[in-house]
């Protein structure tokens, strides 16, 4: 069974049972940086939460590590900081870093949903008070997208779709907006593409994008794992680098597209987690 | 009976009965190791945030250290060298130092030899080892080597957050909380990729490389935690080696091999493991708290292993295999353990001691 499929039914089994695998670790949501988004010359493997206090646990679990930035054996800088991962059932584990200490933990062997394992610190190579929240699948050997096992928040707002762009293989850049014509041939599709939620203005990454092409899907790119592959990071089943997910200005890679002879539409559809949707279409006719 | 006259028999009888015994039934005696300080250096006392001076490093030998907010070098004869102080993060090697916040977007290292400048224009935390550079990225999962000119080697990421990390100078060792241990080359290029298993829980909690790169060790996973042992087979490593430990430490557990490579240390539940890679065999020293160094000479004639209880530190010797020879305590905030041959050099919060080991030259 490939993974997208994997995914797709804890996905259909967490919705249809009404319930979600996991609680949030804090009581205040404002997320900075969710998975997927651009981080430096990678990208996002959970969740950032800023202005966070007690942090608890997502879910029963056993402890299965401590890391205590003050004590590294060899000295290497673990840049989670202080941090607690904890295994839960059917292979998943949850990963909580930069807490102020590790005192409310450290005589613990496992835990219940809520139980308080410290508070958000600086002690990772983050903001004071950020949470980095992660969920790991050991059996699947992949990072999860950790809004896919937490309770859906109330959200309204929908993703932005901004500077849509073709790039050609000389480099010359397209705006789709303004350019109404362009040689036949293979593009590089860039989008900037965020979201935003009720309680927050942080720009965050969609859930899902989907290309259509003459109104075809043409591709998917999906925020819903990232697995690695010869050392680098791969988003879902893109198989892409993750290193090139985004170009240097930010920019959502969307693939490449062949553009036939003739009138070519183009449409972007941008998804959040809570189903908030959002489509851009642009004309463009191929000489 | 002539009594008087046999008593020169009796007397010549003991005496030859005592010479033949002396003879006979002498055995070797145990060296008597004795421990002779030579100096104590009290570290200046530095109330400001302190960068030490660009000036070359005199000594190539000289030794870096961190001890709470200082850093510096020191050297054999007792001479303090760049002596400074911050609250930030300090990485430090004999290549050069570097200081960094909690939250660095970029770093600057000072080379020691020379007092250059190398920034790495990256987020994250650098890592300096002897004269390797590195830079852990945000996140947890990514590492990268980086040259002294700041240009990146290699990079390599995974999809699990690292827990353990050594290097030498023939390869790096890197592992992580999914329970895979990555063995690379110089180069970053990959040589072998293993989950380990055999425990409920898959992770792993420390891991070295042997000097030459020959041996790889590493303890993994919980329920049942083990200790194992890969050797390289040409370009791949295989397990030689597994044993089960007694309990679960549920955090990063101090594994290292000494310089020739032939002991490896590794930390358990209930001790300090060592590993002979010679009679693939390994034992337990009943030794409590975290294991924060560990110390041999060239012959692995002696052993010292510092330990931490809170603020309690327990300075250990062992003469090989495991005959505890001497046994310290001392409280302290911060403490570090270096041996030399025969020399060791002990940091305790604002000083720094030199001890020399004597009687078994």
């Amino acid at each position: 069974m490939s993974r997208r499929m994997m995914t797709a039914l804890i996905l259909a089994a967490t919705v249809l049972a009404g319930t979600t695998a996991f609680e949030w670790p804090v009581s205040e949501l404002y997320p900075v940086s969710i998975f997927g988004q651009k981080k430096e010359q990678s990208v996002e493997c959970g969740i950032v939460l800023e202005k966070t206090e007690l942090v608890r646990a997502a879910g029963n679990g056993t402890v299965l590590l401590t890391i205590d930035s003050g004590y590294s054996p060899h000295g290497f800088p673990g840049t989670l900081g202080n941090a607690v991962i904890v295994a839960h059932d059917e292979g998943l584990v949850t990963i909580y870093g930069n807490l102020s200490s590790l005192d409310r933990i450290e005589q613990r062997t496992t835990v219940e949903t809520g139980t308080i394992l410290g508070e958000a610190g600086a002690s990772g190579c983050t903001r004071e008070k950020d949470l980095l929240f992660q969920v790991m699948d050991q059996t699947r050997r992949l990072y999860l997208n950790p809004l896919l096992l937490l309770p859906a928040q109330t959200d309204t707002r929908r993703p932005v779709i901004r500077k849509a762009s073709l790039t050609g293989g000389n480099g010359r850049v397209y705006p789709l907006e303004s350019t109404r014509s362009v040689r036949q041939g293979k593009y590089r599709l860039y989008a900037d593409i965020s979201d935003t939620t009720n309680n927050s203005t942080n720009t965050l990454a969609p859930f899902r994008v989907t290309i259509l092409l003459n109104g075809s899907e043409y591709a998917t790119i999906p925020f819903e794992i990232i697995t690695a592959n010869s050392g680098t990071l791969q988003l879902g089943s893109t198989g892409q680098d993750s290193g090139i997910l985004y170009d240097d200005k930010g920019l959502l890679y969307l693939g490449e597209i062949s553009l036939a002879r003739g009138k070519n539409d183009i449409s972007i559809i941008a998804r959040d987690i809570t189903g908030n949707e959002r489509g851009e279409a642009w004309s463009i006719s191929a000489e | 009976m002539n009594i008087k006259g046999n008593i020169k028999y009796l007397l010549a009888g003991t005496i030859v009965f005592l010479l033949v015994y002396l003879l006979l039934a002498a055995i070797p005696m145990g060296r008597d190791f004795y421990f002779e300080p030579t100096w104590v250096r009290y570290l200046p006392e530095i109330t400001e945030e302190q960068t030490p001076s660009e000036q070359p490093l005199p000594d190539e030998t000289a030794e870096p250290f961190v001890l709470g907010t200082s850093f510096g070098y020191f050297t054999g004869d007792g001479s303090l060298l760049f002596t400074g102080a911050t609250e930030e993060r300090v990485a430090i090697s004999p290549l050069g130092w570097a200081i960094y916040p909690h939250d660095a977007e970029q770093t600057t290292i000072t080379l020691a030899a020379n007092g250059a400048r190398v920034l790495i224009p990256e987020p994250g935390y650098v890592h300096l080892q002897q004269d390797r550079i590195y830079l852990f990225h945000p996140g947890g999962n990514r590492v990268s080597r980086y040259d002294t000119n700041g240009s990146p080697l290699w990079t390599r990421a995974h999809s699990a957050p690292i827990t353990a990390f050594n290097t030498s100078p023939s390869g790096t060792v890197l592992g992580y909380a999914d329970g895979n241990l990555s063995i690379l080359d110089q180069e970053g290029s990959l040589l072998s990729s293993l989950y380990p298993g055999g425990s409920d829980h898959e992770v792993i909690l420390g891991a070295a490389i042997s000097p030459d790169g020959a041996l790889v060790a590493c303890v993994s996973g919980i329920d049942r935690q083990r200790f194992i042992v890969a050797s390289r087979m040409g370009n791949q490593y295989r397990i030689v080696y597994h044993s089960y430990l007694d309990g679960n430490l549920r955090r990063q557990a101090y594994v290292h091999f000494e310089q020739s490579g032939r002991y490896a240390f590794f930390e358990t539940e209930t001790g300090l493991g060592i590993f002979d890679s010679t009679a693939l065999a390994s034992r337990v020293l009943p030794i409590t708290g975290r294991i924060v160094a560990t110390g041999s000479d060239p012959s692995n004639t002696v052993f010292t292993v510092l330990a931490r209880m809170e603020n309690r530190f327990t300075l250990s010797v062992f003469e090989e295999p495991d005959h505890l020879i001497a046994k310290t305590e001392f409280t302290g905030e911060h403490a570090f353990l270096r041996q030399q041959g025969t020399t060791i050099y002990l940091g305790i919060d604002n000083r720094i001691s030199r001890i020399d080991i004597r009687g078994y030259e």
